[in-house]
């Protein structure tokens, strides 16, 4: 029950700052529409207060009849499995956020041995074949004959690095 | 009948004919199964080349690609829950449960087979009547027609992969949420786009524009599919699907009869609609294969019906999006547009007359379109009996490459990191969402219909003078408002008889 609880409250409080934004910034007249920017948001946030609203209202005839079903025990697991598990979702975020700066062609190769080892693969020498693997084929499909524009880099040293690796990837092109 | 053997004649008669067949029907397989690129992407690319190719040359080369590039998202939305092209979403929706059994063979085997069914009979029938169907659907179809249609098919897909009626509710006003933000279709004003009264620096410029819906889509399917599999590596929970090559059966192709069926009518229809186009044709098609089934909560599961729903559709909207563009000189779609571009780089203007004054660029774009769809029934059963193995390659090996294809295809779209962004948070969200019941189905769907429910709903009222009796009272969106308001109470029924059952 407190789960639900908490869920409604979730959405209540997303549904009223979006409400509140709205209001604030789109609530403006439009000539020839009488609802106005704001009206079809509106009533889309209704919607997601209906459904939030019933979906408390099952929960507190569920416990109400003492039927809720028991909530599962989610295993915490040892410390080492707890910093894997958060680093399956932290890992492609600190990708994305060194690409912007490093550049995707120097990152890609450093990346892809980085998931594998999280992911469990310990082997160096399946950690080094299947990193290069993937990073040839994203190069060679990718660069070389489709020839997508990918992040180069901020910084000046990653920067000529990363122009380096194209070009080497597009020689005889 | 001889029109269509005359355009195959000319079609097989010539080398040069035959190697753009071959090599747009390729390509399009090819760039329809990349996520990061699509069938758009070669379009595009390939545009500029028509100038110096003859018209029906160039124009029948497009209409291939299109064939083949909605064939080809199927086999990455099966194989690794990542759609090709938006229209293959739905595929996801049971194609990749089916992989996750061991039954992908089955799943590739029925997308390849119906994706050529609904191929050939949508050009089937737009060879037969192109003219008069033109005709009718754009002049009885109009913005209260679309926002009603677009209401019956949001209705019917509440209950497509969440846990319960109200989760599916609202993952569908959830995507409606995240598709208003952006700027409104009728003034122009921005929306949630300014976050300065909590603090945040000034007006975003990439909300103003809206969220575009691959880098979601992609979040949501693959990304969020990622971290699924990596946590159950992680609490050694994973179960590896077997890489089963066993095909549907005859009695399994007879048994989906009638969703065939009405998806290629789905199919058709929808695609002849200017803007709908084969992305709602999908959604639909799948919507309604739930909404007749005997068994819909089976419906997300891995059940071959959904994979047939959506992969017929989807075909059959290819060759009735021709229709509005040949007849009327309405293109539906970014590729039709293309196709557009190509008759007036010819001098060429598309309407009632092309019939008889190009009847042999149309009569060998039908053929070339005919053939096409009969040759991906051919090379598709080659290719499900390779790619199939794949599965065989262990996820952990697999999993850095899919992010890629996903980070690659997000930031392709617009060559914007914050699209990466969007995506990786989408497939956080998305993880957490599916986690507790919430459908990713419902949320994909409420955001690529939002756009253009709002905008029809918008054009609607202006047209109508605000008046809803008059909107009920239109023959055809009457029809499907009461439709869908059915639905909806069916819907509410089912879930107060089970919630009954429950305690």
């Amino acid at each position: 029950m407190r789960g639900r609880i908490f869920e409604f409250a979730f959405w209540a409080v997303i549904t009223a700052v979006l409400w509140w934004q709205t209001s604030l910034f789109a609530d403006e007249t439009i000539a020839e529409y009488a609802f106005g920017a704001d009206g079809w948001p509106k009533v889309v946030l209704l919607g997601i207060m209906l459904g939030a609203t019933g979906q408390l209202l099952i929960g507190v005839l569920e416990a109400r009849r003492q039927q809720q079903p028991s909530q599962s025990k989610v295993d915490a697991g040892k410390d080492g499995k707890r910093f894997q598990r958060i680093m399956i979702f932290v890992a492609p975020l600190l990708y994305l956020f060194l690409m912007q700066r490093l550049g995707f062609f120097f990152l890609t190769p450093f990346f892809i041995a980085g998931y594998l080892w999280i992911l469990e693969v310990r082997k160096w020498h399946y950690l080094i074949s299947v990193a290069l693997a993937v990073y040839a084929v994203v190069l060679l499909i990718f660069v070389r004959i489709f020839y997508v524009a990918l992040p180069v880099g901020s910084w000046e040293l990653f920067y000529n690095i990363n122009t380096a690796i194209i070009s080497f990837v597009r020689i005889g092109l | 009948m001889s029109d269509f053997l005359w355009g195959t004649a000319t079609l097989f008669g010539d080398l040069e004919t035959i190697s753009i067949f071959v090599f747009s029907l390729f390509g399009g397989m090819l760039f329809g199964a990349i996520p990061g690129v699509n069938m758009l992407t070669l379009g595009a690319v390939l545009l500029p080349f028509t100038i110096a190719m003859q018209p029906g040359h160039a124009v029948m080369m497009f209409a291939i690609i299109y064939c083949a590039g909605v064939f080809g998202g199927a086999i990455t939305a099966i194989l690794f829950n990542i759609p090709g092209a938006p229209e293959n979403a739905p595929t996801c929706f049971d194609g990749y449960p089916m992989t996750t059994k061991g039954m992908a063979g089955k799943a590739i085997g029925a997308a390849v087979s119906f994706s050529a069914l609904g191929g050939v009979a949508s050009a089937v029938i737009m060879m037969a009547a192109t003219p008069a169907i033109a005709k009718w659907a754009v002049t009885a179809f109009g913005p209260p027609e679309i926002f009603a249609l677009i209401c019956f098919g949001l209705a019917v897909s509440a209950s497509v992969g969440a846990a319960n009626l109200w989760k599916g509710w609202m993952s569908i006003f959830i995507g409606l949420a995240i598709a208003a933000i952006g700027t409104d279709p009728v003034g122009g004003i921005p929306r949630f786009n300014d976050w300065s009264a909590l603090g945040f620096s000034g007006a975003s410029y990439y909300l103003s524009a809206g969220i575009h819906f691959i880098p979601v889509i992609l979040g949501f399917f693959a990304v969020s599919e990622v971290f699924t599999q990596a946590q159950n590596i992680a609490r050694g929970t994973r179960q590896r699907p077997k890489a089963s090559l066993q095909l549907p059966t005859l009695l399994e192709f007879w048994a989906v009869r009638f969703t065939a069926l009405r998806s290629i009518i789905l199919g058709f229809f929808a695609g002849i609609l200017p803007g709908i186009g084969s992305v709602l044709a999908a959604f639909l098609g799948y919507s309604q294969a739930v909404r007749w089934s005997k068994t819909p909560e089976k419906f997300g599961t891995g059940v071959l019906d959904g994979v047939v729903a959506s992969e017929t559709a989807n075909n059959a909207a290819t060759g009735a999006a021709m229709i509005p563009l040949l007849a009327l000189g309405l293109p539906g779609g970014a590729l039709t547009a293309m196709m557009l571009g190509i008759f007036q780089i010819h001098g060429m203007e598309p309407g009632p007359l092309i019939f008889i004054n190009s009847s042999e660029l149309v009569w060998i774009t039908f053929a070339a379109m005919f053939w096409a769809n009969v040759a991906i029934l051919g090379l598709g059963w080659i290719q499900t009996k390779t790619v199939v193995h794949i599965l065989s390659v262990p996820f952990r090996w697999l999993a850095p490459g899919i992010l890629l294809l996903a980070v690659i295809g997000a930031y392709a779209l617009r060559n914007l990191l914050i699209d990466v962004w969007v995506m990786l948070i989408a497939g956080i969200v998305g993880y957490f969402l599916r986690r507790t019941g919430y459908s990713a189905a419902g949320i994909v769907l409420g955001l690529i219909l939002g756009k253009i429910g709002e905008s029809a709903f918008a054009k609607s009222m202006q047209l109508l003078d605000y008046s809803f009796i008059e909107l009920v009272s239109r023959p055809i969106a009457g029809i499907l408002i009461a439709a869908a308001v059915i639905t909806v109470i069916n819907g509410i029924w089912r879930e107060v008889v089970r919630h009954r059952q429950r305690v």
